[in-house]
């Protein structure tokens, strides 16, 4: 469903490694070193992880890495809670934006 | 928003509700004026807007660190009665970029990234959306693919070339026992130079992009010459080839300063140097040789000494 933003980032010259949020093997850091240079972050509505938490991600920030994250209607609580602590604050309850002038009123996207 | 009362609050609600409150997919026109994180879409987003479906964020208006990338047009708004928000202050793509250059991109949409988006043509102009470029655009500034610049061959000297004088050189001293206290904290080694004297400071800096290095160029790179304080704040001279030159005459209090460039702006790195020198006062045979105001003092010492001579002339000689 992303595979053509996918595709990009491969042809740009990064190198992919996909997970689930449930993954047992999803891991930030091996012996104190960072496997992975930026992240994207594409489940907003994930509460918990296997082996990491979000606070692990805070820290991947913190130290020098690139972050992409993106959020929607269903995102978890944890999730809200990770996003504040950049600095963009989610409201409580989900709510869309919505725009009855610009709106596209194809089908195939509602 | 004192007349506004229960009954027309229901009103304005059940006109809501008969528009179509399905139109949550629309497209964004509003993006961020900057070449560097929007690339080719930075002013093309009214004629190749982008397609979003999601929710908005509000970024704290004391967070510096925090740019707004796409907000929404004037006529959207976020279905909530209990809340009023403006459209300026939410946004729906927005970025930050920590002290330590790290980038965060945060988007409300997951459908921004899909597929559908990504291939959809607009019913009404049919042209394709331009979430493709968009997403690849900010994804490179995100992952620091582009807008990153360093610096390098920081010199200065004076302007007809001589470079600063060297003190307290580092001394060897055999003769002493190795002691476990040495010499206090001097900075060895300093570079002077003197009040009044006419002080070049080049730097070159450098901008990344799509794998190289290129020359940055910019009319409001600034350097700072700081003791405590900037006493002198000039704006830097570029040339084609990232070179930044700056010429300024050194002020009158003397100390250590250090000369600063600190250049921070939306969608690049922080360029942060720092120099340090030391500016001494006049020597004492440094002072012009006969100063203006001390004539009245040089007339009078010339001329009590004529007048001297005359007086013996004319003592002596005078019958």
């Amino acid at each position: 469903m992303y595979s053509i933003f996918f595709e990009d980032l491969i042809t740009r010259g990064h190198n992919l490694h996909y997970f689930q949020s449930d993954a047992e093997d999803l891991i930030l850091k091996r012996f104190g070193d960072y496997l992975y240079d930026n992240i994207v972050f594409l489940a907003p509505s994930v509460e918990r992880f296997h082996e990491i938490s979000f606070d692990d991600f805070v820290e991947f920030v913190k130290s020098g890495r690139n972050l992409l994250l993106a959020a929607d209607k269903n995102m978890s609580d944890e999730f809200r809670e990770f996003v504040a602590s950049f600095g963009a604050s989610f409201d409580r309850t989900g709510m869309d934006v919505i725009d009855h002038f610009e709106r596209e009123i194809g089908a195939d996207v509602r | 928003m004192g007349s506004f009362d229960f009954l027309s609050y229901c009103f304005i609600l059940l006109f809501v509700n008969l528009c179509s409150l399905q139109d949550t997919v629309f497209w964004a026109k509003h993006g961020v004026n900057s070449s560097v994180i929007l690339d080719e879409l930075n002013g093309k987003l009214s004629v190749n807007p982008v397609l979003f479906k999601g929710v908005a964020h509000k970024l704290s208006s004391d967070n510096v660190l925090a740019v707004p990338i796409l907000w929404g047009n004037p006529s959207s708004y976020i279905r909530s009665v209990s809340n009023s928000v403006e459209t300026k202050t939410i946004s729906l793509v927005s970025s930050l970029q920590g002290r330590n250059n790290a980038r965060v991109i945060i988007s409300g949409s997951l459908d921004l990234f899909s597929n559908k988006f990504f291939n959809y043509r607009a019913t009404a102009t049919n042209e394709i959306s331009g979430n493709r470029k968009f997403c690849s655009a900010v994804s490179a500034w995100g992952f620091r693919e582009t807008g990153i610049l360093r610096f390098r061959n920081i010199t200065h000297h004076k302007v007809d070339g001589t470079p600063p004088d060297v003190i307290l050189h580092e001394k060897e001293r055999p003769d002493l026992p190795v002691t476990l206290y040495p010499d206090p904290e001097i900075t060895r080694n300093s570079l002077v130079y003197r009040i009044k004297d006419e002080i070049v400071y080049s730097m070159v800096v450098e901008e990344y992009n799509n794998g190289v290095w290129l020359p940055f160029s910019t009319n409001d790179m600034q350097l700072e010459f700081v003791m405590l304080d900037p006493h002198v704040r000039k704006t830097m001279n570029c040339d084609n080839n990232g070179k930044f030159i700056a010429t300024f005459v050194a002020p009158d209090n003397y100390g250590i300063f250090k000369f600063r460039v600190l250049y921070r702006r939306a969608g690049y790195t922080v360029i942060h140097a720092e120099t340090q020198v030391s500016i001494r006062p006049f020597k004492h045979n440094e002072y012009e040789r006969f100063i203006l105001s001390a004539f009245p003092y040089y007339a009078s010492a010339f001329s009590a000494i004529i007048g001297f001579f005359i007086f013996a002339l004319l003592f002596l000689f005078s019958s």
